[in-house]
C-alpha cells in the first residue's frame, strides 16, 4: 500500500512540471509588459567555441592510379583542435576549425597533418544534449621530414555535446578528414583519410 | 566584426606560413607512408642513436663495432655481443674502435672502454681466437692510434699525435703499413710520419700508386716515395675512392675531384638546394644479368666549428664512364634501393661511411651513419636480382 502511495506521489512530481510549465495568455502577457525577454540554448549570435583533445587515426590512403585502398603504415597519434561555430538561427551554424594531429609511421617517422576548414552545421538539439553534424572545406597541410605538402580538405562528421550549465558544454567529436594531395608527378598522388576522435570542452558565447 | 576581420586575418596568416613553408619532395607524403615497410623489424635496440665504428667480416659472420663488438652469422637476423678475449689481457670491457677486413681475416684496434686507452691492433677469423699484430717491433705507440684502413691488399693504421705548445693544441699524423699482418713500418718514413696533414680518412692503390685524402690534403706516391700536397681546393677531402680504374676524391664542399684534384664536377646539392658534404663511397657491382656499377657516395654532416653541415644521405652515381665533369644524378634513379625506401630511410642522415661485402653473387651493403644507427642492404644475387632495400640493424 505505501509502494502504490509513493509511485502516485513520484509520478505527481513528475508531472507537475509540464502542469506548471502551461501559462495563461494573461500571464504571459504580463510577462511580456514586464519586458521579461525569453531565450532559447541555441539563438542567431550565439556560439561556440570549443578546444579539443584527442587522437588522430590514419585510415587508409587511395591510390588513384593503382587504383585501390592501401595500408595506413601509421599509428594513431595525438590530435588537437580549436573550433568556433557561430549560429545563423536556431539550427544552423557557420564556423571552422584549426588543429594538427601527430602521428608515427610504420618506419618510425613523424606525420604532421594541419587541417584548417571552413564547415556548416545542423543543430539537432535534444536538450541537454545536442547533435551538430557538419560539412566543411578547407586545407591542410601535411609534413613528414623536410616535405610539406598544401592540399585540399573535405571534413566531415559531428560534435555531440552534453550541456553542463548555461556556459559550458563536454563533447565528442568524430569528424573524417579527406586529403587528396596532387603532385606534378601523378605517380606520387595519393587520397589520404583520417579520423579524428577527440573530446573537448565546448563555452557557449 | 571585429570577429570576422580578426578569423580573416588569421586565416590569411595561416595560408601564408602554409604556402611559405611547402617543401614538394621527390616523393608524395601519403604516397611515401603508403609504401612503407618496417624496416625496423630486425632492428638492434642497442643500435639506435649510435654512430657504428666500423664492419667487417671473417668467414661468414660479420662483426661490428658499436661500442664494444657485435657478431651476425650471415643467416642470422640479428647481431649479438662478441664476448672477447685478448691475448695476455683475457677478458674484459673492451671497445671496437675501428676495423677492416682483407680476405678473411679482420683487424680490430681494441681500447679499454673505461680508461680509452689503446689496446693495439689484433686479427681474428673467427672472432674468437685473436693476435695481436706486430708485437715485436712496435712502432707505433698504441695511445696514439687513431683508426685502421686497407686498400683491399695491406693494413694500414692512421695515428695521431696531440701535443700542445703555447696552449695550441697541434695534432699530427702518420701512416704506417703492415703487409700480411707482418711489422709495421711507416708508408714513408719522412713525409708519413708526424706529419702536419689532417686526418687519414682513407687509402686506395691504382698499380701500385698510393692515393690518400688527409683533410685539405692528398698524399700520392708509392711507399717510401710518397708526396703531400695542398690542392688550392677550398674545403677538405672526404675520401679516395677508384671508380673503373680512375682515381677521384670526394670532398667536403659537395664535389668530386680528380686524381689530384685539378679538376672538380659542379656541387651536388640536394632537392632544397642544400651542398652535399661527401664521406667514403663504395663502388657496388652486381653480375646479373649484365654488370651494374654503382657508386654510392655518402653525405656527411661534419663538424663545422660549433655546428655540423647537414647530413644529407648520399648520392648515386652509375660508375660506367663517371669522370668529374660527366657526373651525373638523377634524384629518381636509384639502383640499390627504391626512391621511397631511401627516403624512409637514409635521407637527411649524415652517412660517414658506406662498406660491401660478397656473398658469392650476393652483396650486403652497410651504411655507417653518424647518431643514426646501422642500415644494411641486400643484393640477392638472382637473374635478374633485386635489393631487398634499406633496413636498420
Amino acid at each position: 500500500m505505501r509502494s502504490r502511495i509513493t509511485i502516485l506521489l513520484l509520478a505527481a512530481a513528475l508531472v507537475a512540471p509540464a502542469f506548471a510549465q502551461s501559462e495563461s495568455p494573461e500571464a504571459v502577457e504580463q510577462r511580456a509588459a514586464l519586458g521579461f525577454v525569453e531565450y532559447t540554448e541555441y539563438e542567431k549570435g550565439d556560439g561556440i567555441f570549443a578546444i579539443t583533445l584527442g587522437t588522430g587515426i590514419p585510415l587508409t590512403f587511395y591510390d588513384p592510379s593503382a587504383p585501390g585502398f592501401t595500408q595506413a603504415n601509421a599509428f594513431p597519434g595525438f590530435a588537437f583542435g580549436l573550433s568556433y561555430m557561430g549560429f545563423l538561427d536556431e539550427r544552423w551554424a557557420l564556423g571552422g576549425d584549426i588543429g594538427g594531429s601527430f602521428i608515427t609511421t610504420l618506419a618510425d617517422r613523424r606525420l604532421f597533418v594541419a587541417p584548417f576548414s571552413f564547415r556548416a552545421a545542423y543543430l539537432i538539439n535534444l536538450s541537454p544534449f545536442a547533435i551538430l553534424p557538419s560539412a566543411g572545406v578547407g586545407m591542410a597541410i601535411s609534413s613528414l621530414g623536410d616535405y610539406r605538402h598544401v592540399d585540399p580538405l573535405i571534413k566531415l562528421g559531428s560534435s555531440f555535446y552534453y550541456r553542463v550549465n548555461d556556459d559550458m558544454s563536454y563533447g565528442l567529436n568524430l569528424f573524417t578528414n579527406i586529403i587528396p594531395q596532387f603532385y606534378t608527378d601523378s605517380s606520387q598522388n595519393r587520397v589520404g583519410f583520417f579520423q579524428e576522435v577527440t573530446l573537448s570542452l565546448a563555452y557557449h558565447l | 566584426m571585429k570577429r570576422t576581420r580578426l578569423s580573416l586575418i588569421i586565416a590569411a596568416a595561416a595560408l601564408a606560413l602554409a604556402l611559405g613553408s611547402c617543401t614538394e619532395g621527390p616523393v608524395g607524403i601519403f604516397a611515401s607512408v603508403a609504401a612503407e615497410t618496417d624496416i625496423n623489424k630486425w632492428a638492434t635496440d642497442e643500435f639506435k642513436g649510435t654512430s657504428p665504428n666500423f664492419v667487417a667480416k671473417a668467414g661468414s659472420t660479420y662483426y661490428a663495432g658499436v661500442g664494444g663488438l657485435w657478431k651476425r652469422n650471415i643467416g642470422d637476423s640479428s647481431w649479438t655481443t662478441v664476448n672477447v678475449s685478448l691475448p695476455s689481457l683475457g677478458t674484459g670491457n673492451y671497445a671496437a674502435v675501428s676495423g677492416i677486413t682483407i680476405g678473411s681475416t679482420m683487424y680490430v684496434l681494441f681500447a679499454d672502454a673505461d680508461t680509452k686507452a689503446k689496446l693495439g691492433i689484433y686479427s681474428s677469423t673467427n672472432g674468437s681466437t685473436w693476435t695481436e699484430v706486430d708485437v715485436a717491433t712496435a712502432v707505433i705507440t698504441k695511445n696514439e692510434l687513431s683508426h685502421l684502413m686497407t686498400d683491399g691488399n695491406d693494413l694500414f693504421a692512421v695515428t695521431a699525435q696531440v701535443t700542445e705548445t703555447d696552449g695550441e693544441k697541434i695534432t699530427k699524423h702518420s701512416v704506417y703499413r703492415s703487409i700480411g699482418g707482418a711489422a709495421f713500418a711507416a708508408l714513408d718514413g719522412t713525409s708519413l710520419v708526424n706529419a702536419d696533414i689532417g686526418l687519414p680518412t682513407s687509402i686506395v692503390n691504382d698499380g701500385g700508386t698510393y692515393y690518400l685524402s688527409a683533410g685539405e690534403y692528398i698524399v700520392t706516391g708509392t711507399a717510401g716515395s710518397m708526396t703531400v700536397t695542398n690542392p688550392a681546393t677550398t674545403s677538405a677531402f672526404g675520401s679516395a675512392v677508384i671508380v673503373n680504374g680512375l682515381v677521384f676524391f670526394t670532398g667536403r664542399d659537395g664535389k668530386i675531384y680528380n686524381d689530384d684534384a685539378s679538376v672538380a664536377s659542379g656541387v651536388f646539392s640536394d632537392y632544397n638546394d642544400r651542398d652535399y658534404s661527401f664521406g667514403i663511397p663504395v663502388v657496388v657491382s652486381t653480375g646479373n644479368p649484365t654488370t651494374q656499377t654503382t657508386l654510392l657516395v655518402p653525405s656527411r654532416a661534419y663538424p663545422q666549428g660549433s655546428e655540423r653541415d647537414q647530413g644529407l644521405g648520399y648520392l648515386e652515381f652509375d660508375a660506367t664512364g663517371f669522370g668529374t665533369t660527366s657526373a651525373a644524378i638523377a634524384d629518381t634513379s636509384r639502383r640499390v634501393s627504391t626512391l621511397n625506401n631511401y627516403f624512409i630511410t637514409l635521407d637527411g642522415k649524415s652517412v660517414k661511411q658506406f662498406i660491401v661485402f660478397t656473398e658469392g653473387d650476393a652483396r650486403r651493403l652497410y651504411a655507417l651513419t653518424d647518431g643514426d644507427g646501422l642500415w644494411m642492404n641486400f643484393f640477392d644475387g638472382g637473374t635478374p636480382g633485386s635489393w631487398t632495400g634499406w633496413r636498420r640493424e
